[in-house]
């Protein structure tokens, strides 16, 4: 149970929105949708990094209202591009990895989910992102593309609290990116033609400053062989 | 000129003025930012329509719920001496210290599908709490039943014994004291702690979020939806701000203080 015990607190904490303790105004605030976790947490170590996470479009919106930060990294374009569209971005954004939606069930696969279709039938208890954040705009596109009608019982804020609530069986199936999926164990069930569905995550300088140091965290993050083999471990995919 | 009759370090009041600010400074930025004149067409949109009717909805039951279970706890709290009250106490006022958040996580552990009560409710009735009006009203209820328990045990406490006594030495039953007298003597602290449940029960955000989700006119409070509308709809947002803080306000207001010690 202690993992479980550490998802939720972490989840508590992206729920209330603050950042992890210990912030030294000189660190760099760096902005991660929930689904990055576990790569900023391996390098907060190494780095002079104070990382805040939310969900991505939470994260844009808090850039718009003043949120003082360095660096956001989106879970998807069209965030990115309301950033960008409010001004709070410099510079081009650049492509840092991609995800993929896949099918989690709960332990023991309690709603006996064995494709994708089994989301549309009835006395499932089904997950989605809301749909003001990217993972379930994409699962969204996804259903619609697939051609399936399927009735959510909840729209979570964030792609964790989704997850942690399939972890705590709570629901029986929910679509969650595949890193989620891996970084929680859950289990996953194939799922033809749901891998197609990719979200790409843009990283780009928010600060009103711009200085070397940001750019050589953000040319790290991208390029570097560690942080990619990271990335690799936890299921992202190539840029 | 009129003076006050005893001298009033300004410094005191300089520093009142100041917290005041603090707590007002707030309201008055986000009034200044809403925009007034499509207030009422964006309160009267479906979606936020549907937010309010599962907000009137879940807050009106679980003050309902709060006055049936909180009503014998208050009066356990102000008439019965035992062991550990104060651990006790600590229990009765958690709920109100504890992020909200937290206090969903936890009644998913005690009341969800796999929970440590949860599952025999799964199990044996069929009844699963999460995901439901239902477990909204849990979630609303948990947070707001302190409010309730100690706005009406400190009402029983100044009301004290002796109209209590008084009956019982005229050999009314127990049970007959507590509903034609003890009652009687503290319904403006049931009035209050009524209405402060209720308006906390409105606010509700986290706990109803982590334990009951997010599905429009089921579980998407007023609270959940302008959280939602923040991050692609700020003005939505606002309207819905300002239609939950009139009536938190105006339920503050008609209470005039009577909340804790007076």
């Amino acid at each position: 149970m202690t993992r479980a015990l550490k998802i939720v607190l972490v989840t508590a904490a992206i729920a209330s929105g603050c950042s992890a303790t210990g912030v030294s105004s000189d660190d760099i605030v760096l902005m991660a949708p929930s689904s990055m976790v576990d790569v900023i947490e391996s390098i907060v170590d190494d780095q002079p990094v104070t990382p805040t996470y939310a969900g991505s479009s939470s994260l844009v919106a808090q850039l718009r209202d003043g949120a003082r930060a360095d660096i956001l990294i989106t879970a998807s374009r069209e965030t990115m591009q309301v950033a960008i569209d409010t001004n709070s971005v410099l510079g081009e954004p650049r492509l840092l990895t991609t995800n993929h939606l896949v099918v989690a069930v709960a332990d023991g696969n309690p709603g006996a989910i064995t494709a994708i279709a089994d989301l549309a039938q009835p006395n499932r208890l089904v997950g989605m992102c809301s749909i003001e954040v990217p993972c379930g705009a994409l699962a969204a596109e996804a259903l619609h593309a697939l051609e399936l009608t399927v009735s959510a019982d909840t729209f979570e804020p964030n792609v964790r609290s989704l997850a942690t609530k399939i972890l705590l069986g709570e629901l029986d199936v929910g679509l969650i990116y595949r890193t989620d999926a891996d970084a929680l164990g859950l289990e996953v069930v194939e799922a033809d033609g749901l891998s197609e569905f990719t979200t790409e995550y843009l990283i780009a300088s928010v600060s009103g400053r711009p200085e070397p140091e940001i750019e050589a965290l953000i040319e790290h993050l991208i390029s570097s062989a560690p942080i990619r083999a990271v990335l690799d471990n936890l299921g992202f995919g190539p840029p | 000129m009129s003076r006050p009759p005893t001298r009033q370090p300004r410094i005191l009041i300089g520093s009142a003025a100041v917290a005041l600010t603090l707590l007002m400074l707030p309201l008055a930025g986000m009034l200044q930012r809403v925009p007034w004149s499509t207030v009422l067409e964006r309160l009267s949109d479906p979606a936020v329509t549907d937010a309010l009717r599962v907000s009137i909805v879940v807050s009106l039951w679980a003050a309902a719920l709060c006055v049936i279970l909180g009503l014998p706890l208050a009066w356990v709290m102000a008439r019965v001496d035992f062991i550990g009250k104060n651990v006790v106490r600590a229990f009765v006022m958690l709920p109100m210290v504890l992020p909200p958040v937290v206090a969903g996580t936890a009644l998913l552990f005690a009341l969800g599908r796999r929970g440590l009560l949860g599952q025999w409710l799964d199990r044996w009735f069929g009844l699963t709490l999460p995901f439901t009006t239902a477990g909204a009203v849990v979630a609303a209820t948990f947070v707001a039943l302190p409010f309730f328990v100690t706005t009406v045990e400190s009402g029983l406490r100044q009301h004290g014994e002796s109209l209590d006594e008084a009956a019982a030495a005229c050999s009314a039953n127990p049970m007959s004291t507590f509903i034609h007298v003890t009652i009687p003597s503290v319904r403006g602290a049931i009035g209050a702690g009524a209405a402060l449940s209720w308006a906390r029960a409105l606010g509700e955000f986290g706990a109803t979020v982590t334990f009951a989700g997010n599905l429009g006119g089921r579980t998407r409070t007023l609270p959940l939806a302008t959280f939602l509308a923040l991050e692609n709809d700020p003005g939505a947002a606002l309207a819905m701000s300002v239609l939950l803080m009139t009536v938190s306000l105006i339920v503050l207001i008609a209470l005039r203080g009577r909340w804790g010690m007076r």
